[in-house]
C-alpha cells in the first residue's frame, strides 16, 4: 500500500540483502515500533518486510558457497561479494534465448556464425576451437550441449519435442543453412558429438543430430545412439529415490511409487476403476490405513485425490459442467468429502481456490455438499441434545398468549369457548 | 499494576508479572486453579470456585458452569429465578479473581490481560470484554491462548530460531497456533480451531455411556442427579489418563453401582471427536505454508491434552512426541501475565515483541451484476482483511451503489471463510445515508480496522460528503451499549460476594453435603456425623476449634472416600 521503498524502510541495500538480514532488521526495528505503540508506523513496518522478504531471492547454495570462503577474514554478512549476474535476452527471430556469460557468448556468436552459412570458415572455425578450449570441462561441454539444442530445435520446426515424451525419437528435418561443409566443421574443428550428453534431455538432441549428420560424416555413421530411457530412468531414480524403493519402471514407462501414499493411491484408484458394488467398503479401510495418517502423508494424499477426480471430471479441460466418470458415486464422494473435508475448504492460491471451486461443484451435484450440511447439521442437533440434557434452568412459563392461541388444539379450544360464552349471552340478553 | 487472568470453560487463574517473571496467584483456597463454576446461596450472596462446583450436586437450581460456552449468545441463566447473562456469570468469576489478586498484590487491582480463545469470534471477545468491565476491570488486551502459551514458552530460550505448533485442547474449545521466533520476535504465523469441541465433549461421552449402562434415559435423569453423574464421568476421564481401565461407584436410586470404563471403548466412544482435531491441524500448517517435518517444537496446553488419545494423535500426525515442560493447566495464564508485563513495560520484556493475526477472514456482503436486465446476485462475501494477516492490520476498499439515485447503503459485515455470505457469521451491520445523485453512482470507500485484541472497527466514509460513521453493532446478540454496562454494573455491585475468609469453611460443608449425597448406608451416617460436628464448630465462633475440626475431618474425609469420586 505505501509507495516507498521497502528496503529503505528496513536500511538495507537492495542488492545485497539476504533473508536472513531482512529478518533481524525487521526485528531490530520492531523493538522501537511496538505495534501497541504506533499502530501506522508498524503496519508501514510489516507491510516493508513482508514485500522485502517476497523480494529476495532465495540463496541457493551454489551461489553462497563461493563467497563464503572469499571473507573469512572480514565479520558479518555485509561484506559478502554479490553474487555476479547472469542477463538473458532473447532474440525473436532465431527464437532463441542468449546469456551473457563467457560460454554464452561464444554460443551465441557460433550460433549467428552458423545460421549465416558459415562465412570465414577459415579464420572463424580455428578462432571458435580455441576459445571452447579457454572454458573450462564443465562449459566446454555445456557449450557443446547448447549448440546441440540450437541445431536440434532448427530441425524440429513443428516443436514435437514439446509434447513427445523424452524417450521417443524425434526424425529430424535439415535445415536449409545447414550445409554439409557446415557439419563437418562443427564435427571435426569444434568438436560436436565427441562428448557424451550430460542427461536424457540432451540425449534426444544428440540422437537426432547424429543421425542428421551421419549420412555427411563416415565416421559417426556407426557411432550407436544413446540409449535415452537408461539416462532418464537413472535421473528419475536419483531424483525422487526415497525411504521406500520407489522407482522409475523402463518397460511400463511409469513412475512406480511405492510409498504409503502412492501405494494407497494406486490402489484407491484401482478401486474406482474396478467400480464394483462394495467400492465405498474397499475405499474405506485403504483411507484409514495407519500409515498414511500422519499429516504430511495425508495432505499428500488429499493432494493427489483431488487432482485425480479434477482431472477424471473435466475439470482441466475448459468445459463449463463437470463430466462424471461411472465411478463418482454419491457414496463414494460422500466418504472422500467426510473424510478430507473438502466442502468446509475454499483453497489458499488462486489455483487451489479454482480447483476446490470446481470440486464444490462435482459435489454438489450429486447432493453431496447438502448431505455434508445435514451431516453438520445432524452434528449441531446432537450437541443442543448433549446440552438439553443438562438441567434445563431456562425453562420459562408459557405466556398467557401462548397458552391460549399458540397451538391448534388450544387455539379449538379457546374458539368454542368464546362461542358457548356467545350464545349464553345471546340467550340472556 | 495490570494482572493477566486465564477465563477458562472449566477452571479460571490469575497471574502477575513480578521481577521474578511471571507467578500464579493463589485463590482463598490456597490453589491456583479456582473452578469456573457460580452459586447463589440463601442469602443472595455469590459463591464461585471449588464449593461451587460442588453445589452443583447440592442445588443445581442455583449453580452455573460452563458458561463461557455461551458467550456471545443471549442465552440466559437462572439462578434462584433471577435470569443472568454469560457476561454476568463471568464477571462473578472475574470479581472472585480480582480479589484474590488484590490481597495477593496488597494493592487496588483495575487492569487486566485476559486470554481468550484464538477461535473465539468478534462478539464473543465483545463479550468477554463486556464481562470485564462488569467486575470492574478495564481490559487492556486480549491475548489468544495459544499465542499466550507461547509466550510462557517462548521466554525460556529468547533468542533460539525456532517454529513452534500450540495445540490448545481446553474444557471447550480448540486451539491451533503456528508461531515463528527469531531475535526476540514472536510472530504467530498462522491460528486455526473448533470453538465448540473440548474436553467437557470427551466427558458428555461417558455420562451418555453411563446413563446407557444404568438403564436411563438421559432425558430423564433429575439436574442435581446429572450433575452427580457427571463428576463421576469426569473423574474417570481424569483417571483413564493413568490407568487402562476404572470402576467407579455411583449411588443410584438407593443402591450402589458399580460404573466402568476401559480405555479402549472409552476411545470408541469419542473417536470422531479426536477426528475432528485433525482439520484444524492441517488448515494451520496449510496457511503458514509450512510442512509437518518443518515445525521444530510441539507443544500441548490445556487440561483436555492430558488424555492419551489426544496425545495418541499429536504423536501419530507428527511423527514424534509432544513437550510437556510447563504444566498444561497453568501455562496459559502464566503467558497472559508475561503480555501484562508486555503491556506495561516491563523493564524484563524489552527486547521481546510479539505480533499476533486475526484467525478469520473479514469482509462485507457485495451484490455482482449478473446480465444486462440489470439484475443483480446479492449475498456475496467480499473478503477484506484475509485470514492469517498479522495485526494491527487496516485494509479499505471502494464501494459503489448498485443503482443510481441510491440513497442508502446496507453495510453487512461478515466473519468467515465462505464465498456466499449466508454461511459466514454476521458479527454487525448498518446503514450509510447517501446524498439523491442521479448522475453517478455514488462512491463509499470501507475501511476495516482490526486492532492487537481482536476487536474489528469499521469506517465508512462517503466520497461525496466526506461524512465518515464508525461502526456500531446493532443487532449482535449479547452486545451491550456503554449505558447498558453500566447499569447493570450497578445492579451487579448490589449482590453481595461470599465473605473471602469464610470461603475455606463455605468449600468444606459444601464438599461435605456433596460427598454425603454420593455415599450410601454406614459411610453415609458417618459422614452425616461429620457435617454436624462441624457445624457445631461453626457455631462457636472459635477459630482455633474451627480449623482444628477443619483439618480433623479432611482427613477422615479422605480415608472414608478412599479411591471414590471427590478427591
Amino acid at each position: 500500500m505505501s509507495l516507498t521503498d521497502p528496503f529503505k524502510v528496513l536500511g538495507l541495500s537492495r542488492d545485497t540483502a539476504t533473508q536472513s538480514d531482512v529478518k533481524s532488521a525487521y526485528a531490530r526495528l520492531l523493538k522501537v515500533t511496538r505495534p501497541e505503540d504506533d499502530r501506522a508506523a508498524f503496519m508501514e513496518l510489516r507491510e516493508a518486510f513482508e514485500q522485502a522478504r517476497r523480494t529476495v531471492p532465495v540463496q541457493l547454495p551454489i551461489a553462497e558457497a563461493p563467497a563464503k570462503t572469499s571473507v573469512e577474514t572480514e565479520t558479518g554478512s555485509q561484506l559478502l561479494m554479490p553474487v555476479r549476474r547472469i542477463e538473458w535476452h532473447y532474440d525473436d527471430a532465431l527464437n532463441w534465448n542468449f546469456d551473457t556469460s563467457p560460454k554464452g557468448k561464444l554460443s551465441e556468436s557460433v550460433i549467428r556464425w552458423m545460421v549465416a552459412g558459415g562465412p570465414d570458415a577459415a579464420t572463424r572455425v580455428p578462432a571458435f576451437a580455441e576459445a571452447r578450449i579457454a572454458l573450462d570441462k564443465h562449459d566446454a561441454d555445456a557449450f557443446l550441449d547448447q549448440i546441440t539444442e540450437f541445431i536440434f530445435a532448427a530441425t524440429d520446426p513443428e516443436e514435437r519435442r514439446h509434447t513427445k515424451p523424452v524417450w521417443e525419437p524425434i526424425e529430424g528435418t535439415r535445415p536449409a543453412w545447414l550445409t554439409d561443409d557446415l557439419i563437418r566443421a562443427l564435427a571435426n574443428d569444434i568438436g560436436l558429438l565427441q562428448v557424451r550428453p550430460m542427461n536424457a534431455y540432451t540425449a534426444r538432441s544428440f540422437n537426432t543430430v547424429q543421425a542428421l549428420f551421419a549420412s555427411v560424416l563416415d565416421r559417426n555413421a556407426a557411432a550407436a545412439p544413446v540409449d535415452v530411457l537408461e539416462k532418464f530412468q537413472h535421473e528419475q531414480n536419483e531424483a525422487y529415490k526415497d525411504d521406500h524403493g520407489s522407482y522409475f519402471d523402463r518397460h511400463q514407462k511409469a513412475w512406480v511409487d511405492l510409498s504409503p501414499v502412492g501405494v494407497a493411491m494406486a490402489d484407491l484408484k484401482a478401486a474406482f476403476d474396478a467400480n464394483a458394488d462394495d467400492m465405498v467398503e474397499t475405499c474405506k479401510p485403504i483411507l484409514q490405513r495407519e500409515d498414511i495418517q500422519a499429516l504430511d502423508e495425508f495432505q499428500n494424499l488429499d493432494n493427489q485425490l483431488r487432482f485425480h477426480i479434477a482431472e477424471a471430471s473435466g475439470g482441466n479441460s475448459g468445459i463449463r459442467w463437470p463430466t462424471y466418470a461411472d465411478w463418482m458415486t454419491p457414496d463414494l464422494l460422500a466418504l472422500l468429502d467426510d473424510t478430507f473435508g473438502w466442502t468446509r475448504h475454499f483453497g489458499n492460491h488462486p489455483w487451489e481456490r479454482q480447483q476446490y471451486d470446481w470440486l464444490h461443484r462435482v459435489l454438489d451435484r450429486h447432493g453431496a455438499l447438502s448431505a455434508a450440511a445435514d451431516r453438520e447439521r445432524a452434528r449441531a442437533r446432537e450437541h443442543a441434545q448433549a446440552h438439553a440434557s443438562e438441567p434445563r434452568r431456562d425453562a420459562r412459563m408459557p405466556g398467557i398468549l401462548e397458552l391460549f392461541f399458540a397451538r391448534p388444539r388450544t387455539l379449538m379450544i379457546t374458539y368454542y369457548v368464546y362461542r358457548v360464552v356467545q350464545v349464553i349471552w345471546r340467550l340472556a340478553v | 499494576m495490570i494482572i493477566g487472568i486465564d477465563l477458562g470453560t472449566t477452571n479460571s487463574l490469575v497471574s502477575v508479572f513480578t521481577e521474578q517473571g511471571p507467578v500464579l496467584i493463589p485463590n482463598s483456597m490456597g490453589a491456583t486453579l479456582t473452578p469456573s463454576a457460580v452459586h447463589m446461596d440463601g442469602q443472595e450472596r455469590v459463591i464461585t470456585g471449588a464449593s461451587a462446583k460442588d453445589h452443583l450436586i447440592n442445588s443445581p437450581g442455583a449453580t452455573a458452569a460452563r458458561f463461557k460456552r455461551l458467550m456471545g449468545t443471549s442465552k440466559t441463566t437462572l439462578l434462584k429465578k433471577k435470569a443472568y447473562s454469560p457476561e454476568d456469570l463471568s464477571s462473578f468469576v472475574l470479581r472472585a479473581l480480582k480479589a484474590d489478586a488484590e490481597v495477593f498484590l496488597g494493592q487496588e487491582v483495575s487492569e487486566a490481560v485476559i486470554s481468550v480463545p484464538a477461535y473465539f469470534n468478534d462478539i464473543q471477545r465483545k463479550a468477554t470484554i463486556t464481562a470485564a468491565k462488569l467486575a470492574g476491570l478495564t481490559v487492556r488486551r486480549l491475548i489468544n491462548e495459544p499465542t499466550a502459551a507461547a509466550l510462557a514458552y517462548g521466554l525460556q530460550d529468547k533468542e533460539a530460531e525456532n517454529t513452534f505448533l500450540i495445540v490448545d485442547l481446553g474444557g471447550g474449545t480448540f486451539d491451533v497456533s503456528i508461531l515463528e521466533m527469531f531475535s526476540g520476535v514472536m510472530e504467530v504465523r498462522a491460528s486455526a480451531g473448533d470453538a465448540f469441541l473440548g474436553g467437557e465433549d470427551f466427558t458428555d461421552r461417558i455420562v451418555t455411556y453411563f446413563a446407557k449402562t444404568l438403564g436411563l434415559k438421559l432425558s430423564d435423569i433429575e439436574a442435581s442427579e446429572l450433575s452427580r453423574l457427571r463428576a463421576v464421568a469426569d473423574h474417570a476421564k481424569h483417571l483413564l489418563s493413568d490407568e487402562p481401565r476404572v470402576s467407579l461407584s455411583y449411588r443410584h436410586a438407593e443402591e450402589e453401582r458399580i460404573l466402568s470404563l476401559s480405555r479402549d471403548t472409552f476411545e470408541d466412544l469419542t473417536a470422531d471427536l479426536v477426528n475432528r482435531m485433525k482439520v484444524p491441524l492441517q488448515r494451520a500448517i496449510g496457511d503458514a505454508g509450512l510442512s509437518a517435518s518443518q515445525i521444530d517444537r510441539i507443544v500441548m496446553v490445556g487440561g483436555a491434552t492430558r488424555m492419551l488419545s489426544v496425545r495418541n494423535l499429536i504423536t501419530r500426525l507428527f511423527k514424534r512426541f509432544p513437550e510437556y515442560a510447563l504444566d498444561p493447566d497453568t501455562v496459559v495464564a502464566l503467558g497472559a501475565a508475561v503480555q501484562a508485563g508486555l503491556v506495561s513495560r516491563d523493564v524484563a520484556l524489552d527486547d521481546v515483541v510479539m505480533t499476533d493475526v486475526c484467525p478469520f477472514t473479514l469482509g462485507f456482503e457485495t451484490s455482482r451484476k449478473t446480465g444486462a436486465d440489470g439484475h443483480f446476485e446479492n449475498g456475496l462475501f467480499m473478503p477484506l482483511i484475509e485470514r492469517n494477516t498479522t495485526i494491527p492490520a487496516s485494509r479499505n476498499q471502494m464501494v459503489e451503489t448498485v443503482q443510481l439515485g441510491q440513497t442508502q447503503l446496507h453495510l453487512n459485515i461478515y466473519q468467515g471463510e465462505a464465498p456466499y455470505v449466508r454461511d459466514n457469521i454476521r458479527i454487525g451491520s448498518y446503514k450509510i445515508t447517501l446524498p439523491y445523485n442521479t448522475a453517478d453512482y455514488e462512491k463509499v470507500d470501507v475501511r476495516f480496522t482490526y486492532d492487537s485484541s481482536g476487536v474489528l472497527e469499521v469506517i465508512a466514509t462517503t466520497l461525496a460528503t466526506k461524512e465518515t460513521k464508525t461502526l456500531i453493532i446493532e443487532n449482535a446478540p449479547g452486545a451491550m451499549s456503554a449505558e447498558a454496562i453500566a447499569k447493570r454494573f450497578k445492579e451487579l455491585e448490589r449482590i453481595k460476594i461470599h465473605p473471602r475468609e469464610d470461603a475455606v469453611n463455605e468449600a468444606l460443608i459444601s464438599h461435605v453435603t456433596a460427598a454425603y449425597g454420593n455415599a450410601l448406608g454406614r459411610q453415609r451416617t458417618e459422614i452425616g456425623m461429620l457435617l454436624g460436628e462441624f457445624e457445631e464448630a461453626l457455631r462457636t465462633y472459635d477459630k482455633r476449634l474451627i480449623a482444628h475440626t477443619r483439618s480433623r475431618i479432611e482427613g477422615m474425609l479422605k480415608s472414608i472416600e478412599g479411591s471414590s469420586v471427590f478427591d
